[in-house]
Order: C-alpha cells, then structure tokens, then sequence
C-alpha cells in the first residue's frame, strides 16, 4: 500500500437531506455510521491532492448534492462545512457559492462575451489583483492551448474548448477546490483522456487540490478516484425509502488500490459498485 | 442529387447563391407580370403607373413624410424598449413578478377603447400618436421579452453563483447583457406590427403628415398607383429596418457562426 498521511479535513457533510417542493432528494448524508469528510492527504516527496468519485443511477440525487456542496442550494438540514481560507486561523466555515469550483456537465458560457473577457470576469471574481489579471488570463489561455482562441465566443467554440474554457474559469475563481458534474458524459475517447489530464493538473499541483467528480461510468471512477460514495436509494422490506443517501463507501487508499494502475482488484471492486447501484 | 431537383426536394441543403438566384428570377417574373400582363382597364395599376405615381409622391414631399414616419416610429420604440425592459427584468424580482405577467395578458385588451380617453389626456397630435403607439408595441414587447427571460437555463444562474457573483451582478451579467441581441430580436419581430400600427395611428391626427396620413388621403380620392406606390415604399422602409436590426443582431459574439 501507498504511504500516505491524512491531515486535516477539507469538506465536511454532516446530516445533510434536502427537500425541493416538498419532495425528499437526499437524506442522511454524512452520519456517524457513515461519514462524509474529504481530508488533505499527503504523499512523501509528492504533491498530493484528492480525486473524489461520487456514482449512482440517474435521479439518486447526485446534481443536488453537488449544488449543495457548491454553496448553491443550502440544505435542508445538516451543515457542509469547509476551512475558513479568509481567516486562515484553522477555522471552518459553512460552504458558500463560490468557495468551491463548480463545472457543470452543460459546461454552460456567456453567450455574449468572448473567451477573454470570461477570464477576465472570472479572475475578477476570484479577487485577483486588476493589474494582475491579463497575466493570469494569459498564462492560462496558454497552458490550456486556448491561445489562438481568445477573441473568440461560445458560439466559436468546439466542445473541448467550451469544457476547457468552463473549467478555467473555475479554477480561477475557486483556486484549487473543484467540482465536475458528470465530466465524461457524451465525451469521445480524446476528450476523455483532457479530462483526465485536468484532474491531473488539478490534483498534482497543489496539496489542497481537490476533484469531486460524478460519472455513470464506473470504471473510469474505480480509476480515478481514491474515495468513491455510491448513492442510491435504501430499502426496507424491499422498498426503497424515499430521498438518495451514501449506500457505501469505498477508500481506495486504504484498499491500496489509489494511485495505481488499473488492475484485477479494480476491475472486482467495478463489479461490486455496478451490483450495489444495480440493487439501490 | 442534380440541382434541380435538389430545388424541388425537402428538407435539403443549397447554397446561398442558389437561393439568390432563384429569388431574383422569381423577382423578374413578378415584375415582368405586373409590367406587361395585367389586362387594361383594370383598377390594378401598372408597374409604370405606380412608378411614375412614386415620382409624383416624391416631388410633393414623400422624404417629409418618410422622415415624419420615422421619427414617431423611432420615439415610440426607444420609449417603448425603456418601459418594456424595465417591466420585462423585474419580473425577475419575486415582487414585481405579478404585474409583468399582468401586462403581457393586457395584450388581448383592444386599444381602440382608450383612444378617446388617451386624446383628451394627452392633447391629442403627436403625443396621443406616440402613446398610442408605445402602448400597442410595450404589450408586444413586454410578453416576448418575458418568454425569453423565462428560458433561460438554470445553469447559466448557477455558473455565476459558483464564481460568488451576487444575484444583482447575476440579473445584469446574465439577464440583461448576456441577452441583448435577443432584444435586438424581438424589436425586429414586432417592427412588423408596428408599421401596421402606424398608418391608423397617423391617420388620427394627419396634421402631422407621415405615410399613414398620405395613404388614408389617397386612398380616399380612389387613386390606386399613389396607394402602390405608399405601399410598396412603406414596405421597403420595414424590409430595411428589418435588415439593419437582422445585422445589429448578427454583430453580437453569440451569434457570430463557427470558425
């Protein structure tokens, strides 16, 4: 097994449920039976952040989780508690809109804006310094190869490019917290493989850097990730409660399985993820 | 597929000089039909008869009355987007809600009923022409702009949520700017009615001139190629606005094409 070091807790859901016009979406996230806490983890001589999968079938709940996690719809019940990087005292906060990237699965731009001028309002929102932020755009655009493409506005734009476009944003705004609604669906093979190298970026240059991400495909979950959550639905006497809950939880650092290539254990732990959804 | 049947088919792709060189040959055959094949004596004027009634309209002031046309159209529309706008982007505020969605039912009420009450209120002449107007076009305005504001995606809210925009910067960012050429848009598609509009609402007061004045009066005294000819200048005045606003609307970022 990998050697690693779990330090202080990043993301904290306790007791969380949520009601939308009165009907239950999510109940009981983050219990003492089953907690919910993404830790800063840390590598000997690596720079280490967390790749979190969260899977289910369609209509468990999972965009309202994340919109919750996100700052964008409080709870219900419960509270969703993250560090106070303000303070920067040690003390925690309840999540705010904006605390945490939020890319959704439309990757969704202005439709009257160019590329630059998204960044540009991005890094303002992100309180970068005005004198500032035209180098931070620029460095960007670069590293992300959108150089030539600056000028240009949503309608210009190919897919991979409104995705990469829509995650920078992000990144600027939120810095190294994010999260990917269903990042890999209806992507081809390359574009999957720029996802991929996103979560890299995203988890190897910062020790805070931290993906939450949702997918239906389980295999690229079992490969990616170093924590998953399975939501579904529990049943009582063979019928389900109503609202998605956390059914199980898998550590894939503690299994040994994180950060390695994909093999034998992977595929079994696939199969066990593609029951238990199958079962919820 | 052979290009003339392509033509003919459904649902099939051309290109755009295709469709431009159909148009201008239908445009000749019209033209040729109404130049050579309308039977004489007819009360329908000949292209000739209405081209030299256009000359005549010309010598005796038609500019004047375009340009009066124009300017009530012009007011009446920049006061009517101010009051339409206004109404159409509170209706994002939860209190304000109920009384645009009022306005756009308000629509069904004929204006005709108020016409008196809007006369004595406002001294009649151009300012009774411009209300009239304004009220006609803001009913139109405020209910297209609400059902395009009603569309907007929920993730678009989201997005600026999630980079800590307030809701007030989130009404400008994504109401309001991010959807302007849509306003540009609906302009366009109520100049139309507009421009029926116009010719009862000039006919009211024709101490004001304007085309709608000058073709109530010509059409009174039965003369036929006068009355073409204010139609088909009244027509071309509207496919002009129409073009120019078609191009302000392309000029947006969101509706330049794929490079």
């Amino acid at each position: 097994m990998e050697e690693f070091k779990r330090v202080s807790s990043l993301l904290t859901i306790e007791g969380v449920s949520k009601r939308i016009h009165g009907k239950l979406i999510l109940r009981d996230i983050g219990t003492k039976e089953s907690p919910f806490v993404i830790h800063d983890i840390n590598r000997p001589n690596r720079i280490q952040g967390q790749t979190v999968a969260i899977v289910g079938a369609s209509g468990s709940g999972k965009s309202t989780l994340f919109k919750m996690i996100a700052g964008i719809y409080p709870p219900t019940t419960g509270t969703i508690i993250i560090p106070d990087e303000e303070k920067n005292n040690g003390s925690f906060k309840e999540v705010e809109g904006g605390d945490i990237g939020f890319v959704q699965q439309s990757y969704p731009l202005s439709r009257n804006q160019t590329v630059q001028e998204m960044l540009h309002d991005a890094a303002k929102q992100g309180k970068i310094p005005k004198n500032e932020r035209q180098h931070v755009v620029d460095s960007y655009l670069e590293t992300w190869n959108l150089k030539d493409q600056r000028y240009l506005s949503k309608n210009q734009l190919s897919g991979g490019q409104k995705q990469r476009v829509a995650i920078i944003e992000q990144i600027i705004c939120s810095h190294h917290f994010m999260i990917f609604d269903e990042p890999f669906s209806g992507l081809d093979v390359r574009n999957i493989d720029d996802v991929k190298t996103t979560f890299e970026k995203i988890t190897t240059t910062s020790d805070l850097g931290t993906i939450i991400f949702s997918t239906h495909d389980i295999h690229l979950a079992v490969e990616l990730a170093d924590l998953i959550y399975v939501i579904g639905f529990e049943k009582e006497k063979s019928v389900c409660k109503p609202g998605g809950t956390v059914i199980k939880s898998f550590d894939l650092m503690e299994m040994g399985l994180a950060w390695k290539e994909y093999g034998a254990p992977h595929r079994e732990l696939n199969a066990e993820i593609q029951k238990l959804i199958k079962d919820s | 597929m052979k290009t003339i049947e392509k033509v003919f088919t459904p649902l099939v792709e051309v290109r755009k000089s295709m469709i431009w060189t159909i148009g201008s040959i239908q445009l000749c055959v019209l033209l040729f039909t109404w130049a050579y094949l309308v039977p004489k004596p007819s009360f329908f004027p000949t292209l000739g008869e209405v081209l030299r009634a256009w000359g005549d309209l010309w010598n005796h002031g038609l500019f004047f009355h375009i340009l009066a046309t124009l300017t009530i159209c012009g007011i009446a529309t920049v006061i009517s987007i101010v009051i339409s706008s206004a109404i159409a982007y509170s209706t994002r505020i939860p209190f304000f809600r109920p009384i645009g969605y009022l306005f756009t039912k308000l629509r069904y009420n004929p204006i005709q009923g108020f016409t008196l009450f809007l006369a004595m209120t406002t001294g009649g002449g151009r300012n009774l022409q411009v209300t009239l107007l304004v009220i006609f076009m803001s009913f139109y305005f405020i209910s297209a702009l609400i059902s395009i504001l009603d569309e907007i995606p929920e993730e678009d809210i989201i997005r600026r949520k999630a980079e800590r925009m307030s809701n007030w910067k989130i009404l400008w960012k994504v109401v309001i700017v991010d959807r302007l050429d849509y306003l540009i848009e609906v302009i366009r598609l109520n100049l139309s009615m507009t421009f029926m509009m116009i010719v009862s609402v000039e006919a009211m007061d024709k101490s004001q001139g304007g085309l709608g004045a000058l073709l109530v009066d010509t059409n009174r005294g039965l003369n036929f190629p006068k009355v073409f000819a204010l139609q088909l200048t009244i027509l071309i005045l509207g496919i002009g606005l129409d073009e120019a606003l078609k191009s302000l609307f392309k000029s947006f970022p969101a509706n330049k094409k794929y490079e």
